[in-house]
């Protein structure tokens, strides 16, 4: 537009009157025209609906760092921390909205887009907060029902889930006491992965239900760790929510940065700091100057099973936690044998009151999955030890963006940095051929003993295999998930003699007796089975222990009452010989009722292949010598399955 | 000891001088796209990696800014043999002050994407500035000299 005036006036001081109106005619046209094709991405109903910006308590937004950190800002933008929370376009939007209708509970959910939008008519996700306690049998068959836009998005590297705008303005037919400001979640996410919808209560371990989970609001539950400097607003019963930042940014890990902006807008200072790279600058947290305890806490404020100390205020004001500070001042971290009496953790326990068996192996090691803090500051190489976080991973230089590693650090060397001396010769420490998986550190010492988005992942409690520590808490260690075809006497003869440790003399006639895999996929809680089942298709355990035999445990699992425990058996058994070629398709969603007659045609379709596949005859993995299945020992275990709820929300 | 004052240049000769310093600015600054050509087309990271922004910007600008100050001393030497009558003083400094924009800016520019500090260029692009200066007075003696002529 500034483009068109500037031609007008020129026009008219150098041109004929008929054709400088022509120029200027031509200029606003193309300006009009090129105003339409770079149409802003957020429009204003969107812009109402979404957080509204903020730079205030020093914050100066992400934007402002890029002048002059290109490259930082570059690699940031790249991962999936900047990706966690986004504006709903088509360019964040991962899911199907072309007219899908999904069923969950008896319910039905419509999706569609209208041009550059996404809608969604379903139950009014406020109706099921709003009757969290209410029994299923005392709710009406008919609850009310909205058409929501969807404005944001959480996730965009396995699953995404998508927010709901509950603001008069964005849902048609809203009652006239909506609240306004809710950010509300869909009841489905999409499974990037396998371009999926699925029912948001099945992505997580949880108990089964047949009701449909109250989903959450963005607001109060998201936006302290998926976006920065958000302020939720929360008054009455409605939300003013702004934040600086959607999605983890910049300052989350070096604090709030308009000191830093406004101090270095100095071109002088600016080449002092260029030329003194060792005094770091003060007007900026720097994570690698940090103390170990402070650098950790960066990615504790969200990697750790927490709350804020004053969660009043922080549903009002936000998180009060800044980079550089102590954790402790801000926010409760949670561990096994917290003091039950805290009022953080009464607070926790009375909205959840296994939400310590759940989160929690019984020797007080987290097992949900991106609470690695947890893990990390009951480690020894925490401990005793430097190690932080940015000992193996770096926000900016990373050999890849899932796991964000230090490109050094994917495989061992992080660790030989500190304990060099067993790298001399690996075979001895390890007993393992120098190459195989049994000589990582990472196989032995952070083994696959946490749960979430469908997949076990590494431990980051740092710790040696201890077949009496597995006895004791039912933690799988790292021997049993390679060898799943062994006993946990075994694992424990094997420790005691390479390794001196104290012979384990109370272990149980079926631990003495039954591959430990097998005894936790069948007798275990809902974590054990599914960590098992995901054990059972492992790689190295099928390296190391075969891949014949496990199809008949996998195929009982697959009607187990937990949906991730069935999507981890049926995961598992894709990689087994016999189900490879695809000839046994299933669905993990529909319930455990309708889920028995599906156990039975993976059985057959094992029990087909058996002839050509079994691998290992031998009664630790129950099965006999003619190759059948020891039934009646295998249906002992299966009886005794341990089914207190186990809820796992990462 | 030579005492022989050099007599100021006259324009015809101002103008050969400009010419000549215009092609070959043409022809080194042209080069130099040739080679930003190259480094794009071999996708050499350092030129094209995401962190070397700044410099990919510096050498940009070193050779736009080349270029387009050679095709202004040929246009000042076409100018020179167009008006020869133009005031030989503010000629002169002119000419000095445009060919010294011509080294320092493009140089400068250069010289500060060699070495880079994230966002910001080298020293180098401490040179920009005085060359910046230099052709904004070489070009109001332009200005000046054509007012004042005959």
């Amino acid at each position: 537009m500034l483009l068109a005036l500037a031609a007008t006036f020129l026009a008219l001081h150098a041109l004929p009157r008929g054709q400088a109106f022509a120029l200027a005619g031509v200029c606003v046209a193309l300006t009009s025209v090129g105003a339409t094709i770079r149409r802003p991405a957020v429009d204003a109903t969107l812009a109402a609906a979404i957080p509204t910006p903020h730079r205030d308590e020093g914050f100066a937004g992400s934007g402002a760092c890029r002048a002059c950190h290109p490259f930082h800002f570059d690699s940031w933008h790249q991962s999936f921390h900047r990706s966690m929370t986004q504006v709903a376009s088509r360019d964040s939007v991962l899911g199907d909205f072309d007219n899908v209708t999904l069923r969950s509970r008896g319910r039905l959910t419509r999706l569609w887009k209208d041009g550059d939008t996404f809608w969604a008519d379903v139950v009014d996700p406020l109706f099921d907060l709003e009757n969290l306690n209410v029994p299923l049998r005392d709710l009406p068959p008919e609850p009310p029902r909205v058409q929501a836009r969807v404005v944001m998005t959480t996730g965009s590297h396995h699953l995404q889930t998508y927010w709901l705008a509950r603001g008069d303005a964005q849902v048609a037919g809203a009652r006239a006491d909506d609240a306004s400001g809710w950010l509300l979640q869909l009841p489905f996410v999409w499974h990037v992965e396998e371009g999926r919808w699925i029912p948001t209560q099945d992505s997580f371990l949880t108990p089964p239900s047949r009701r449909v989970a109250a989903g959450t609001a963005w607001n109060l539950s998201c936006s302290p760790c998926h976006s920065v400097g958000t302020r939720p607003g929360l008054e009455d019963s409605s939300f003013d929510t702004d934040t600086v930042d959607l999605g983890i940014a910049c300052e989350s890990c070096h604090g709030p940065g308009a000191a830093h902006v406004a101090a270095n807008r100095d071109p002088v200072r600016r080449y002092l700091q260029h030329f003194d790279r060792d005094s770091g600058d003060p007007t900026i947290v720097d994570p690698r100057r940090l103390d170990k305890e402070s650098s950790a806490a960066i990615c504790g404020q969200c990697h750790s099973f927490h709350q804020d100390l004053d969660l009043a205020e922080s549903r009002e004001k936000g998180v009060t936690f800044r980079a550089g500070d102590a954790l402790a001042d801000h926010k409760f971290v949670f561990g096994f044998d917290s003091d039950r009496e805290h009022p953080a953790v009464q607070g926790v326990l009375t909205a959840e009151p296994d939400a310590f068996d759940g989160r929690f192996w019984k020797d007080g090691t987290i097992r949900v999955a991106g609470r690695e803090y947890n893990g990390l500051v009951v480690s020894k190489c925490f401990e005793d030890g430097e190690m932080t976080c940015l000992t193996c991973h770096s926000l900016h230089e990373y050999a890849e963006p899932s796991d964000q590693l230090k490109p050094g650090a994917t495989g061992d060397q992080t660790c030989i940095d500190c304990h060099g001396e067993l790298a001399q010769d690996i075979r001895a420490h390890t007993h393992h051929a120098a190459d195989s998986p049994g000589s990582s550190c990472m196989n032995c010492h952070m083994p696959h003993t946490t749960w979430g988005l469908f997949t076990a992942m590494r431990s980051h409690r740092i710790d040696s295999p201890s077949a009496a520590t597995s006895a004791r808490t039912g933690r799988p260690n790292a021997c049993n998930q390679c060898h799943v075809d062994r006993t946990l006497g075994w694992t424990a003869e094997q420790l005691t003699a390479w390794y001196g440790q104290e012979p384990v003399t109370d272990l149980s006639k079926d631990h003495q007796e039954v591959a430990a895999s097998i005894v936790w996929a069948l007798r275990g809680d809902a974590a054990q089975r599914a960590i098992a089942a995901w054990t059972l298709g492992w790689e190295p355990a099928r390296r190391a222990s075969g891949s014949g035999w496990q199809g008949s445990y996998l195929s009982m699992l697959l009607s187990d009452p937990y949906a991730s425990v069935r999507k981890a058996a049926y995961d598992a058994l894709r990689k087994l010989p016999g189900f490879r070629d695809g000839n046994f398709t299933y669905d993990f969603v529909p319930g455990e009722a309708e889920q028995r007659g599906a156990s039975g045609s993976a059985m057959q379709v094992w029990g087909a292949s058996r002839s050509t596949f079994l691998d290992r005859r031998d009664a630790q993995v129950l099965i006999d010598d003619r190759g059948e299945p020891m039934q009646q020992r295998i249906m002992e275990l299966y009886r005794q399955r341990d089914d207190t709820p186990v809820r796992i929300i990462e | 000891m030579s005492d022989a004052v050099h007599p100021a240049p006259t324009a015809p000769d101002l103008a050969r001088t400009h010419f000549r310093l215009g092609w070959i600015g043409v022809l080194v600054f042209l080069s130099l796209g040739l080679v930003l050509e190259a480094l794009h087309g071999f996708k050499v990271g350092l030129y094209l990696d995401v962190d070397q922004e700044t410099r990919r910007l510096m050498w940009r600008l070193a050779h736009a800014h080349g270029t387009l100050l050679s095709v202004l001393h040929l246009g000042f030497a076409a100018t020179l043999a167009h008006l020869p009558a133009l005031a030989a003083p503010l000629c002169t400094l002119a000419a000095r002050c445009l060919s010294g924009a011509l080294i320092l800016m493009p140089t400068g520019f250069l010289l500060g994407g060699v070495w880079i500090h994230g966002g910001d260029p080298g020293l180098g692009i401490l040179l920009v500035p005085p060359g910046g200066l230099l052709l904004l007075i070489g070009v109001l003696s332009i200005v000046r000299a054509m007012g004042r002529r005959g």
